[in-house]
């Protein structure tokens, strides 16, 4: 076959196919746009929306038989080619490139595939930048308890040196004849050198190096966990952390501004009264006062 | 064999109470007040007179974000608020609220400059529009002490308590088990401290409330143990100890912003006491605390150490500076039994002198 014949047929068989999807997409809405006005529902109970998946499935079936013809079509085409009778091999593998529906549907329409990742989720080419964030926290994970153990064996010297201290302290006082104590007493002994050494741990380097590993330890695993569930945030389009942070900030630089200026408009309103007050004092000091009973003057002509 | 029965008798006798207490008994904070101002989650409280108000003009208590200001009016007979009220104290406190990470960027700019100055404002406006006096407890006596250097002219008599001002004095006496937090928060870095705020968004009430208990380690361990075991028969003793449970528990998360300069321009670069710290663009120069200004610390307290607070002697433009020392901890100079007897009429023969 001509290959331009061959272009006239996939063209022909894609508009077809397509032509059908669109017209059992429509279909499909208009259904449930009736039934949604048309369904029997009790006051305040939403309305029960047919998913529609049978014509949806039907859209597919057209869709698919399209897909597969045009497909059938284009192996055929690239066959020919390949057979020698056409075209060089190279421009032949170029046409039969030229004439997969798969091409035309994956290349040239950016806007498509942005559309088509943001709806749908993540794709193959995603599935390594989850695993990385999960294997992030997974090693946050165990650095933790890494350091948790290291950190609990310091602890565990300590408690060996107050115990040793302990064992020391009661057998000083046996053989120094004291007598027996009470188990109270025992107690408030053990919990005494308990406490000294524990609190000179505290104060040694190792002690608080560990601390500080520590401490960064379950902030990087809390940062992970962060980093993932701001990541699932976003595919799902629910608000992530950071989002909601940077919300936050927003409300409280506007609140300061706004607390600012009413500061001022105050200060402004309190200039005003203070000089309103020193005038009407002024005015009061500076107006003479009747001196009382004076008798009027009259003039005698 | 009699220790036994008596300890078995305890035990009984502290079944029936657990049985019994429920939490709406366990009441802090119960002398009456009033709302008279509110903006965003801070609140202002106007207590209400219990006799004749003696002493003017009025006194404004401001507690830190760590922890809240029940503790001064833990319950009726360890309450700094009734004491000061009954001595004749006009009272007012201002409650920051609950912190949440909406709350993230809040700086100690806007505590200071911002709510605790419409705070003053409002104090001043319904008492004649004058200077007030001030009340600072351990970080609020920060944001008091910040106040009274950049609005001199707003503050009759200030009153730190258990402040701390030189957050590296804790190495003057070096005693152990006191200046832990100074320390431990020495041996981070401050992207350690970023990293952490930035995690949490906040600096979560739970994570400073473990950080106080490494402070006594044993205390810790043993209080539901061998010390409820001492209280659990006497149901006086018993309430005490679960209004001071209610209070710890009480811990509500301190805003990012304001924890990193907290944590990294005071605990770590010791701005204040250099005259180095910063607010609204504004040098906090304490040269500038030129009212009269009592400073109460507790001889004993392992949080923030005496030295820490008496630091302020030095540098204070004040003539009239005076300190006073108290037997006790760190919360302990407000609600231990001996304590009520010395500080509330500390603090009012001192404001009465300065009316």
């Amino acid at each position: 076959m001509d290959p331009f014949e061959y272009m006239q047929k996939m063209t022909s068989l894609w508009s077809q196919g397509g032509a059908a999807m669109l017209s059992a997409q429509r279909a499909m809405l208009e259904k449930r746009t009736e039934q949604a006005a048309n369904s029997d529902r009790a006051e305040g109970e939403p309305a029960k929306a047919a998913l529609g998946l049978a014509d949806l499935k039907s859209a597919g079936e057209d869709f698919a038989k399209a897909w597969d013809s045009a497909l059938q079509a284009s192996k055929a085409a690239t066959q020919h080619f390949k057979d020698g009778t056409g075209p060089s091999p190279f421009f032949a593998e170029m046409l039969g490139k030229m004439f997969d529906p798969r091409y035309w549907l994956s290349s040239g329409d950016n806007m498509d595939e942005a559309l088509n990742r943001m709806a749908e989720g993540p794709r193959f080419a995603d599935l390594w930048v989850i695993e990385r964030k999960f294997s992030a926290v997974f090693t946050a994970w165990t650095s933790l308890r890494r350091r948790n153990l290291a950190h609990n064996q310091i602890m565990l010297e300590a408690w060996i040196r107050a115990t040793e201290q302990f064992s020391k302290t009661m057998a000083e006082q046996d053989a120094g004849g004291a007598a027996s104590k009470s188990w109270k007493d025992m107690a408030a002994t053990w919990v005494e050198i308990a406490n000294k050494t524990l609190l000179e741990t505290q104060r040694t380097e190792p002690y608080l190096a560990s601390q500080r590993e520590l401490l960064n330890a379950s902030t990087a695993l809390r940062l992970a966990q962060q980093e993932l569930t701001d990541f699932y945030g976003e595919v799902f389009g629910y608000p992530t952390r950071t989002e909601l942070d940077d919300v936050y900030k927003a409300v409280t630089e506007l609140k300061r501004e706004f607390r600012a200026e009413r500061r001022k408009e105050r200060a402004q309103r309190d200039k005003i009264s203070e000089a309103a007050a020193r005038t009407q004092a002024e005015t009061a000091e500076n107006t003479p006062v009747a001196a009382p009973d004076a008798p009027a003057k009259h003039d005698h002509a | 064999m009699a220790e036994v029965a008596k300890l078995g008798q305890k035990l009984a006798r502290g079944a029936e109470l657990f049985a019994t207490v429920r939490d709406e008994d366990v009441a802090i904070a119960t002398t009456p007040k009033d709302e008279v101002w509110r903006q965003d989650k801070v609140k202002l409280f106007h207590y209400r007179p219990l006799g004749n108000v003696t002493i003017s003009p009025p006194v404004l208590i401001a507690y830190g974000l760590i922890g809240r200001y029940t503790m001064a009016d833990l319950q009726e007979d360890r309450s700094l608020v009734r004491n000061l009220i009954k001595l004749g104290v006009d009272l007012y406190v201002v409650d920051w609220g609950e912190p949440s990470r909406a709350d993230r960027w809040l700086t100690i700019d806007d505590y200071v400059d911002g709510y605790l100055w419409e705070c003053v404002r409002e104090v001043s406006a319904r008492s004649g529009g004058g200077p007030i006096n001030l009340l600072g407890i351990c970080e609020g006596g920060v944001f008091t002490l910040c106040f009274a250097a950049l609005y001199q002219k707003l503050i009759k008599n200030l009153i730190l308590t258990i402040t701390p001002i030189d957050f590296h004095g804790d190495t003057v006496e070096n005693k152990l088990g006191h200046g832990f937090i100074n320390l431990w928060t020495r041996s981070l870095s401050s992207q350690d401290i970023d990293h952490l705020i930035d995690a949490y968004g906040n600096l979560p009430g739970e994570f400073m409330g473990s950080v106080f208990s490494m402070l006594s380690p044993m205390r810790t361990l043993t209080k539901y143990n061998l010390d409820m075991l001492d209280v659990v028969d006497d149901r006086n003793k018993f309430m005490n100890f679960l209004r001071m449970e209610k209070w710890l528990a009480d811990r509500p998360h301190h805003p990012g912003e304001a924890a990193k300069q907290w944590l990294i321009e005071l605990y770590q670069q010791n701005k204040l006491i250099n005259n180095a710290f910063k607010l609204g663009g504004r040098l906090v120069d304490l040269g500038n605390v030129t009212m009269p200004t009592l400073n109460v610390f507790a001889k004993d307290d392992n949080i923030v150490p005496p030295a820490t607070s008496q630091a302020l002697g030095r540098k204070i433009g004040s003539k009239d500076y005076s300190e006073l020392g108290l037997p006790g901890g760190h919360v302990g100079v407000f609600v231990g039994g001996k304590s009520q007897t010395l500080l509330a009429p500390g603090i009012a023969d001192w404001l009465r002198q300065r009316q």
